[in-house]
């Protein structure tokens, strides 16, 4: 199962729409996540709109809170996407097997049974996460707690049976500063979380776009993009 | 995601499962958690139980699950009934557990005194072996599941939480989490319980202390930092041995934390005198040594 969270606190503002970008990671079969921090997290600011329509694009969840709350929110989020990929994943395979309607209708010892499956696959499966953190200027006051919210985040990924792994991007980044930059690549190791930002240096623009476009190159595992496949189902990518 | 089970019922009313046709009467509320809510209701015998509600139907299948699986010495099953209900159209799980009738551990300390903390504790901690023996661990160990009824029986609520050894856990609570304080893995396993329980003995006792600890930013909190907290506050003096063992997770076998906390019961007196009335003890002991040198003083010559 492959995932991109992406932690931002404002409108991208240069580079490809990100709302595009997200979709196109959708129809590649990665969900993507957003998590706006807001100082304002009630307010209908043009930022809270972006991050609602990233994730409404890339198929995933998306909330906006103050930094404060940034650990428990992207635990939550981890949980519940992870386990609602698998009920989708189980139910089309009931739907093909048994032409149940909906598994809410099952009676309740099949549910039961329904549900131990699900529990298993979400303990045994293999889960990447691609952590994607802007970094622009009015996000380096908060970059600490984003980084004690990644190890908070891996330590639960850890405990997981299945193999479970992140890797942590940041934009903007790279010689013009229009894209995304990897500050760690695939590991459970919670000792590479620490000094995660520490030479991170913050600039000015937020190229959001681009850098979800690399990161999902990255996730993809592919150097150079090619054409979109449509024979693609939807779940191919999640290794379930 | 807003759900009409989330809301929170009003009294009187009425569920009917759809599957057993059971009649419950809500009394009132309580308890509001992450994965439902906690309703004490009236069955059609009128007696008291505990039902739990939740728009999430696989969490709650998934908790059932488990309990279902669990073996009580006393010969009780732990779910009473499960079952479903529509509310406005929408599909609600419940299950129905005992109605425990007590208020939570911290709160009983602080009311009837410490004295309390070894018996209750040693009730606490054989509950929990009931689990570990059977390859489950509670997980989510905190004073508010922790409830004292009357002669102080003591019983552990809200088994939600409860995982198999070596699983990721499902629930914690931060201030008693092991994961929290940077001193080990989030995996259902003993160890983590007896970390949580000594986290509710040391927030019985030294509560503010322990705020002031869990505040401080994600860094500067550790392991070594609980266990210099352990070793500074006089209170814990007689907790100490336990807590040094129960924090490292140094106890092996199952039955070894529950000897270590009986060893205690030996000693004369758990909690140390306060600590004012001690030190009022030595300054008049040390007066009364400085007017005895003086009255030979006077004398001798």
């Amino acid at each position: 199962m492959k995932q991109i969270l992406l932690l931002t606190d404002g409108c991208s503002n240069c580079g490809m729409n990100p709302v595009a970008a997200a979709a196109q990671a959708y129809s590649d079969g990665i969900t993507v996540n957003v998590i706006g921090i807001l100082d304002d997290e009630h307010g209908e600011s043009e930022g809270a709109r972006e991050v609602a329509e990233i994730a409404a694009a890339g198929g995933g969840m998306s909330r906006n809170v103050h930094v404060r709350r940034l650990s428990q929110t992207m635990q939550m989020m981890t949980q519940q996407t992870v386990a609602h990929t698998i009920q989708q994943v189980v139910n089309r395979q009931l739907q093909q097997v048994f032409g149940q309607p909906q598994m809410e209708q099952l009676a309740p010892q099949k549910k039961a049974a329904v549900v131990q499956v699900m529990d298993e696959l979400q303990e045994t499966s293999g889960l990447r996460i691609a952590l994607l953190v802007d970094s622009s200027l009015s996000m380096k006051a908060k970059l600490k707690t984003v980084q004690e919210a990644i190890a908070d985040l891996l330590l639960n990924l850890r405990a997981r049976r299945g193999k479970s792994e992140i890797c942590v991007f940041h934009f903007p980044a790279g010689s013009d500063g229009q894209g995304a930059g990897l500050l760690l690549d695939w590991t459970s190791d919670l000792a590479a979380v620490q000094r995660l930002f520490a030479d991170v240096q913050s600039r000015g623009v937020t190229p959001t776009g681009n850098a979800l476009l690399q990161v999902l190159d990255y996730v993809l595992a592919r150097r150079v993009q090619p054409a979109v496949n449509e024979e693609r189902g939807l779940w191919s990518e999640y290794v379930v | 995601m807003s759900s009409w089970c989330q809301l929170l019922l009003r009294e009187k009313t009425i569920i009917r499962g759809k599957w057993h046709g059971n009649r419950y009467e809500i009394v009132r509320a309580l308890g509001k958690g992450a994965n439902g809510n906690v309703y004490l209701v009236k069955t059609a015998d009128g007696s008291k139980r505990a039902l739990k509600i939740s728009a999430e139907w696989q969490v709650l299948q998934s908790e059932i699950n488990v309990l279902q699986t669990l073996h009580f010495s006393n010969g009780h099953r732990y779910v009473l009934d499960a079952d479903e209900f529509e509310l406005a159209g929408e599909l609600c799980a419940f299950y129905v557990m005992k109605w425990v009738d007590g208020c939570d551990l911290r709160t009983y300390v602080q009311h009837h005194g410490r004295d309390w903390l070894v018996p209750l504790g040693t009730q606490m901690l054989r509950q929990l072996r009931e689990l570990h023996l059977q390859g489950y661990a509670f997980c989510d160990l905190k004073a508010e599941n922790v409830l004292v009824e009357r002669h102080g029986r003591l019983q552990l609520i809200d088994y939600g939480g409860v995982t198999a050894f070596g699983r990721s856990l499902r629930q914690y609570t931060e201030q008693t989490d092991r994961g929290f304080w940077r001193a080990g893995e989030r995996i259902a396993s003993a160890d983590y319980d007896w970390f949580a329980f000594a986290m509710i003995c040391i927030d019985c006792i030294v509560p503010k202390s322990l705020q002031q600890l869990a505040a401080k930013p994600h860094g500067e909190r550790s392991l070594a930092t609980l266990l210099q907290l352990v070793e500074q506050e006089t209170a814990l003096v007689a907790l100490r041995p336990f807590l040094r063992g129960a924090l490292r997770g140094r106890f092996g076998s199952l039955d070894s934390a529950l000897v270590a906390w009986q060893s205690m019961r030996r000693q004369t007196t758990v909690m140390p005198l306060p600590k004012s009335f001690s030190s009022w003890l030595k300054i008049t002991f040390a007066c009364s040594i400085l007017l005895f040198i003086c009255t030979i003083l006077y004398v001798i010559p």
